[in-house]
């Protein structure tokens, strides 16, 4: 991985230009919403991976890279929208420059453009993780396990786990869908075969007692066994010497007439009438509300998408996707109709017993056909028109849509039409007026019916037979590969639960230190439960508050990082998240990220100053690693709490005679600054749960720790015998007092008309001058070498010096102690 | 690879259950031809759609 030393952005999202040193070390990003805090995340999201995660996914259509990443006014020059980082692999001991523009966003330039630079790059460019925001944050604690294993997942780069799963199951579900039209089938050709055998039960046994009875009629040799390729006739031509001509087999004519008759007694039987009225009211229900007869279309249409989703092509449209990006789509719209398919699988399952009836009906027919024409009965061409209805009708049926046409096929389905039972009837006439074959004929038509219809049977069985071992395979294969990756997930999520739990522990050792979670890995899905100071288990929102959710999303993903980088884990963005950290915590997490994770630079975001604050007291970050946004406006993107642009801009104000802006300016900015000279001087200033801290409670109490640290470095000074520098102190101290003095400030609470509050009323020539004293004031709380604020070291404890970085100033606070 | 990231790096873990996986097969007599079209879909080509994993699964010749 990379540590990133630096990052300069031109014309990208909000951003006109900037440049930020981070110089390979952790660094946070202050502002108020809408400071343009996030255009930093997202710019160096871009420089490393070519995209921006919040441009892309749910809720951003119309949204592209190309045409909203640049400035917006910038929209049409996207090669002026770039960022270059400049980072540093640790692995290969190398600095590397990436300068990327929104126009060749998948082309940057990167140098130098080694090889295993290259190599490392991608590897990060394939790790968008990096950045972590609340969003994703709350994704890890909050969601539902499946959602959850997503996530995670999807961390860990796991998916192709799921997806080998889901597809592998998808298999097996289809390969044993298709068995039971097989199955119905079977059942259907073994009730004709034992028609056409005359015995109730199929058996080789009942078989071949049945078929070596006609064939000792015949004086043929008896079939000893019932072998895969027996034939039941064999002999049968060979014997009698002729071939016959086609007739009409009485008996078995009879049975199949008689059956034919049952199953029109079935169709129009009450029940099935009822069942029929039942289904189309439901299917007219469907159809009489747009938004379920549309939503099953719709369903129909985006399961087939899904199924013919097989390349980097939209099936539908040709447009080129992402696959995996376009059956998530279609997954998330099938979402929307699960109540809908929910109820199509309920009338579906009513319908099946109407379409095997008919099934049986059609052959029926067919046989019945069949003798027609060989009687030539004229009115037998009614069967074969109305059988085909018949077969439409069940085709449509099976199709379920449209529901119209399904509606349609239902009506009148039960109703036999008066010329098809006549016909049936002219058939049964003559097949009743054949003469009674002789019992050497009727067992030679006996063998041949019951021949054709066991080699059916065998077919019909092969084929069950095979789809039963697709079946039983792919189940197999299925479940195999759920319960290794359950297995191997198990081990991971094992380890990852005990990173966790032990981060999470860090941060809340004094309330929670015996904390302990359980991540439970099941197949598509992930359980976290979290005990509850020894309570039990519970999903982590049933109990812990929101600041310890915050918390534990942070810790489970700094886990999974760990897990998945190991060693390599350098570089983390993350983006407020841990805003409903309370203060005590906050340390403790400041703390997390500085002790366990020494090796790892932290980009941090946050909109509050006091977060900002800790994380410089606790080291998480140096003073100078972090830059502070005031505002923001279009024109000139994120303007951070820069003097020079400060002093310049009230003066425009000024003499633009805009006095109340050029006197909230000033405001704001003293406020700011009076805060953090506060802060470094370590002054004492009355608490405020709120934070809310005024100009008046602030520059003050700045003002006086200044002074008494001057006077405490002076008499410091003395007691070493230190002259010079003694003098030195007291005449910086006697400058401070004279622009203090000028400032007024000291009189803002006995006076209340020079109070700052007054700024505003003031005119321009009698506001110019209280600026310039202002500009005095707080440039003497500066170095003007180094231009960092005078500070105390150490941060806490027993103060030491009062110094700045180049040491200009450099005062020690502790008096030499007088000899015993 | 950098040596850096070759531990725990991601693939490995999704690799680890295909080997595995495809171990388990074979132990259960599954075909030789179809682990091995397993193997080189979801190790080598690394493809992991619908279409190549069912034809790998189904495309044996079920009447030998």
């Amino acid at each position: 991985m990379i540590k990133v030393d630096s990052l300069t952005i031109k014309e990208f999202r909000g951003i006109r230009d900037l440049t930020l040193n981070l110089k390979g070390a952790n660094f946070a990003v202050c502002g108020h919403n809408g400071t343009g805090k996030s255009g930093i995340v997202d710019a160096i999201e871009f420089a490393l991976t070519g995209n921006i995660s919040r441009l892309v996914g749910k809720g951003t259509g119309g949204i592209s890279l190309k045409e909203h990443a640049p400035h917006v006014d910038s929209r049409n020059r996207p090669d002026k929208a770039r960022v270059i980082l400049t980072v540093f692999v640790p692995s290969l001991k190398k600095n590397v420059i990436i300068d990327r523009n929104v126009k060749d966003a998948n082309s940057p330039i990167i140098t130098p453009s080694d090889k295993d630079v290259l190599e490392v790059l991608n590897h990060v460019s394939l790790h968008p993780e990096f950045v972590l925001s609340r969003r994703e944050l709350i994704l890890y604690v909050l969601s539902t396990p499946g959602d959850r294993a997503k996530q995670v997942q999807v961390l860990l780069r796991l998916e192709q786990v799921e997806d080998i799963r889901t597809i592998l199951q998808k298999i097996s579900n289809l390969c044993k869908k298709e068995l039971t039209p097989l199955k119905q089938e079977k059942t259907q050709v073994q009730e004709q075969l034992l028609r056409a055998l005359e015995i109730s039960q199929l058996s080789s046994e009942k078989l071949l007692e049945a078929v070596n009875a006609r064939r000792l009629l015949l004086k043929l040799n008896p079939i000893e066994t019932l072998a895969a390729n027996t034939s039941l006739k064999d002999g049968l031509i060979v014997a009698s010497g002729v071939v016959h001509k086609q007739t009409i087999p009485k008996i078995q004519a009879v049975a199949d007439i008689k059956k034919v008759n049952e199953l029109i007694r079935d169709i129009s039987s009450s029940n099935t009438v009822s069942l029929c009225e039942e289904i189309i009211k439901e299917l007219t229900v469907f159809n009489s509300d747009p938004m379920v007869s549309k939503g099953v279309e719709k369903e129909q249409f985006l399961q087939s998408a899904l199924t013919l989703i097989d390349g980097e092509v939209c099936p539908v449209c040709d447009t080129t996707w992402n696959p995996d990006d376009l059956k998530k789509l279609i997954t998330e719209k099938l979402k929307h109709f699960e109540e809908i398919t929910k109820k199509r699988g309920i009338v579906e399952k009513k319908l099946e017993p109407i379409i095997a009836l008919l099934m049986q009906f059609q052959d029926m027919l067919s046989s019945i056909h069949k003798y027609g024409i060989l009687a030539i009965i004229p009115s037998i061409q009614y069967i074969q028109t109305f059988n085909s209805s018949i077969e439409f009708k069940r085709q449509q049926l099976e199709s379920f849509l449209p529901l119209l046409k399904s509606i349609t096929a239902l009506q009148n389905i039960t109703v036999v039409p008066e010329e098809i039972l006549c016909a049936i009837t002219d058939v049964e006439k003559y097949v009743v007026a054949i003469p009674d074959p002789t019992k050497q004929d009727a067992a030679r038509d006996y063998l041949t019916i019951c021949q054709e219809r066991l080699e059916t049977y065998r077919s019909v069985s092969l084929r069950l037979k095979q789809a039963d071992e697709k079946a039983t395979l792919t189940l197999k294969i299925y479940e195999t590969y759920a319960q290794v990756s359950t297995k191997v997930l198990d081990s991971v999520y094992k380890k990852v639960e005990k990173d966790f739990s032990s981060l999470y522990r860090c941060i809340n050792s004094k309330d929670e230190e015996k904390f302990e979670a359980h991540l439970t890995p099941s197949i598509g899905k992930l359980g976290f439960d979290v005990d509850f100071y020894g309570r039990g288990f519970f999903p982590p929102g049933a109990y812990h508050s929101e600041g310890h959710q915050d918390s534990m999303g942070l810790c489970l993903y700094l886990a999974l990082m760990k897990y998945l980088l190991g060693n390599a884990f350098k570089f983390a963005v993350l983006d407020d998240v841990l805003m409903s950290i309370d203060t005590g915590h906050r340390r403790e997490v400041c703390n997390l990220l500085k002790t366990q994770f020494p090796e790892t630079q932290f980009i941090l975001t946050t909109h509050d100053d006091v977060w900002l604050r800790h994380m410089k007291t606790v080291g998480l970050i140096s003073q100078e690693a972090s830059i502070h946004f005031r505002k923001w406006n279009v024109d000139q993107g994120p303007t951070e709490w820069d003097q020079r642009d400060i002093w310049k801009e009230i003066e425009d104000e000024i003499q633009k005679n805009e006095i109340h802006a050029a006197s909230a300016l000033l405001r704001y900015f003293m406020e700011y600054i009076s805060s953090e000279i506060c802060h470094r001087l370590r002054a004492r200033v009355e608490f405020r749960a709120d934070n809310q801290f005024q100009l008046g409670d602030l520059l003050p109490r700045a003002i006086s720790q200044f002074r008494e640290l001057l006077c405490e470095a002076e008499d410091s000074a003395r007691s070493w015998g230190k002259k010079d520098e003694a003098e030195a102190l007291a005449k910086r101290r006697s400058e401070f007092s004279s622009i203090v003095g000028q400032s007024n400030v000291e009189n803002w609470q006995i006076n209340p008309a020079v109070h700052y509050n007054e700024w505003v009323n003031l005119c321009k020539e009698d506001f110019a001058p209280v600026v310039e004293v202002q500009r005095k004031l707080v440039e003497s709380l500066f170095c003007p070498k180094c231009k960092t604020f005078f500070h105390v070291i150490p941060e806490r404890g027993q103060r030491e010096a009062i110094k700045c970085n180049c040491a200009s100033l450099n005062a020690n606070l502790q008096k030499k102690k007088p000899k015993k | 690879m950098n040596k850096e990231y070759s531990q725990n790096a991601s693939s490995e873990v999704s690799d680890t259950i295909v080997e595995e996986f495809l171990k388990q097969l074979a132990d259960a007599k599954i075909s030789e031809n179809i682990i091995n079209q397993l193997r080189k879909l979801l190790l080598e080509e690394r493809n992991f759609t619908e279409s190549a994993i069912k034809t790998a699964l189904l495309s044996e010749d079920q009447t030998q």
